[in-house]
């Protein structure tokens, strides 16, 4: 059974695999990984309860790879991992994006350089989760804020990887993975859930990688046992799957088709929210849980007459240009507060285009911001 | 033993349905027989041809090279008939379904314009 319609006090972690049910999630493989053991834990029990299968697995090789499989075995899929193991996955993903696999990655970020810190927060991993794979690909990639967040965009990040026929992550940290919130849970009836779509043509005629028409990106995905032949290989394939190691054209085609999926889409897959921007002056930009005290930040800023507004940026990936271009257009100056190094300030001072001053307001060692570290920054750039 | 170029050799046979292009057949060949073909063959690859037989010293050393059993120098004619022979089977029945799916891939993709 799925979580009853009403309200729950919920971990972030606990909230993924209650999400991931109502979504459809039938099958985890995982390996447990402070901060996201929950997750695999609560995974271990329930998915049973529905009529699904959890796999512990020897390593985060064998799972990113376990989900793969059985999401071509044409169940909705997910795993679970923080920092080390998400390095691992890197290989398994650019072979689900490759291969047009649907499937869910949940990365609950804390400290590194590897083993790291490993029960404390960042958001180290916002680059990786974009580039961390080799070749041309683009990512979809969201960051929740509260453990209500968790819970919506676990059910969305399955939407859009069905939609979309590619992996797609989720960037949680460990404070959202730890923190206890109440979860309103609405009817099901009222939850979107997308479901994968299956070739409507008989095998003879069924072309797995051309899209029947434009605007349309993807094709329908047929399961393994359907009866379509599909060849299912991380070499460069044609628009028929077949192997085409040295085939230039066809690899332009099919490596343009993988980036303007998700890229031309931007529109469709961008969400954000907007705090008090309206008549903003200074404008934070943050996401994840530095914008937990970011807000803090802004309201206090407002109470001493600063012009202060937030963006919270909820899809990281694909990069939201226009709305961050308009924010740029607006106001005098942007603080960037993130619990890494300065890493989405870039993509905010590239979007920006010297429209606004933008300052990087980095946190590292696995603290979260202080509220009053933001309103000086704040106070810095609005003199 | 010295061998007069080009006295006996018949052909210098590469399979479509096995050479990957890697020309390590080029590269070991002494006497610099071969040349890489301008075309590409249904399977994506341009197939090293040997254009200069007149210079082959029948020394196999490019049968030898050839990771993928790919290349034959063929000294007998009854040889070249049977090789001849299993190398057409094999592309035939796939030439038209290479050019169907040539059709199929300039009619149907549509994502390259912007
Ligand atoms: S060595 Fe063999 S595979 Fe490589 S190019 Fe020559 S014939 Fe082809
Ligand atoms: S048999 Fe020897 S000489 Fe003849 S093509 Fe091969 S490598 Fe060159």
């Amino acid at each position: 059974m799925s979580l009853e319609p009403g309200v729950h006090l919920m971990q972030g972690d606990e909230a993924v695999v209650e999400g991931a049910i109502i979504a459809g999630c039938r099958f985890f493989a995982g390996y447990p990984i402070t901060p996201a053991t929950e997750i695999a834990e609560r995974m271990s029990y329930r998915l049973p309860q529905v009529g699904g299968i959890f796999i512990q697995m020897e390593d985060e090789l064998g799972s990113i790879l376990a989900v793969i499989g059985a999401s071509w075995g044409g169940r909705k899929s997910m795993t679970a991992t923080s920092g080390p193991g998400f390095s691992l996955m890197q290989e398994g993903l650019g072979y689900a994006i490759i291969t047009e696999t649907p499937l869910v990655l949940v990365n609950v970020q804390r400290g590194g350089p590897s083993t790291g810190l490993v029960t404390l927060p960042s958001q180290g991993d916002v680059m990786q989760a974009r580039w961390g794979s080799h070749g041309d690909y683009a990512s979809i990639v969201l960051a929740p804020s509260s453990v209500q967040e968790v819970f919506d965009l676990t059910i969305k990040a399955f939407n859009l990887s069905e939609t979309y026929r590619n992996p797609v992550i989720i960037l949680a940290d460990e404070v959202i993975a730890h923190v206890r919130e109440p979860v309103k849970v609405p009817p099901l009836e009222e939850i979107e859930v997308v479901e994968r779509k299956k070739p409507d043509v008989p095998p003879e005629q069924y072309i797995p990688y051309l899209p029947k028409k434009p605007g349309e990106w993807v094709t329908p995905m047929p399961a393994f046992g359907d009866g379509y032949n599909v060849l299912v290989e991380s070499v460069m394939h044609d628009e028929f799957g077949h192997r085409i190691g040295t085939d230039h054209a066809a690899a332009n085609r099919t490596i343009r088709r993988l980036w303007y999926k998700i890229e031309k889409n931007v529109d469709k897959i961008s969400m954000y929210e907007e705090y008090m921007l309206d008549d903003a002056e200074v404008a934070v930009i943050s996401y994840g849980s530095s914008a937990r005290t970011s807000l803090r930040a802004v309201r206090e800023a407002r109470k001493l007459g600063i012009k202060a507004g937030m963006l919270k940026l909820i899809t990281l990936w694909p990069f939201y240009d226009k709305k961050v271009q308009e924010v740029a257009s607006q106001v005098k100056a942007i603080v960037v507060p993130e619990m890494n190094m300065g890493k989405m300030v870039r993509e905010v001072e590239r979007a920006s285009k010297g429209m606004a001053e933008v300052m990087s307001l980095t946190k590292v060692g696995g603290l979260l911001h202080h509220p009053d570290e933001v309103l000086a920054a704040i106070k810095r750039v609005a003199r | 033993m010295y061998m007069k170029p080009g006295v006996g050799v018949k052909d210098i046979i590469v399979s479509d349905k096995l050479c990957k292009g890697c020309y390590l057949c080029i590269w070991a060949c002494p006497w610099d027989v071969f040349e890489i073909s301008k075309e590409r063959n249904w399977r994506g690859v341009k197939k090293p041809v040997a254009v200069r037989l007149d210079q082959c010293r029948r020394c196999r050393l490019c049968e030898f090279y050839c990771p993928d059993f790919a290349i034959q120098v063929i000294i007998d004619e009854e040889e070249e008939k049977m090789l001849k022979e299993v190398e057409e089977k094999y592309e035939k029945p796939w030439l038209p379904r290479v050019e169907e799916r040539d059709r199929i891939v300039k009619e149907g993709v549509w994502w390259l314009e912007d």
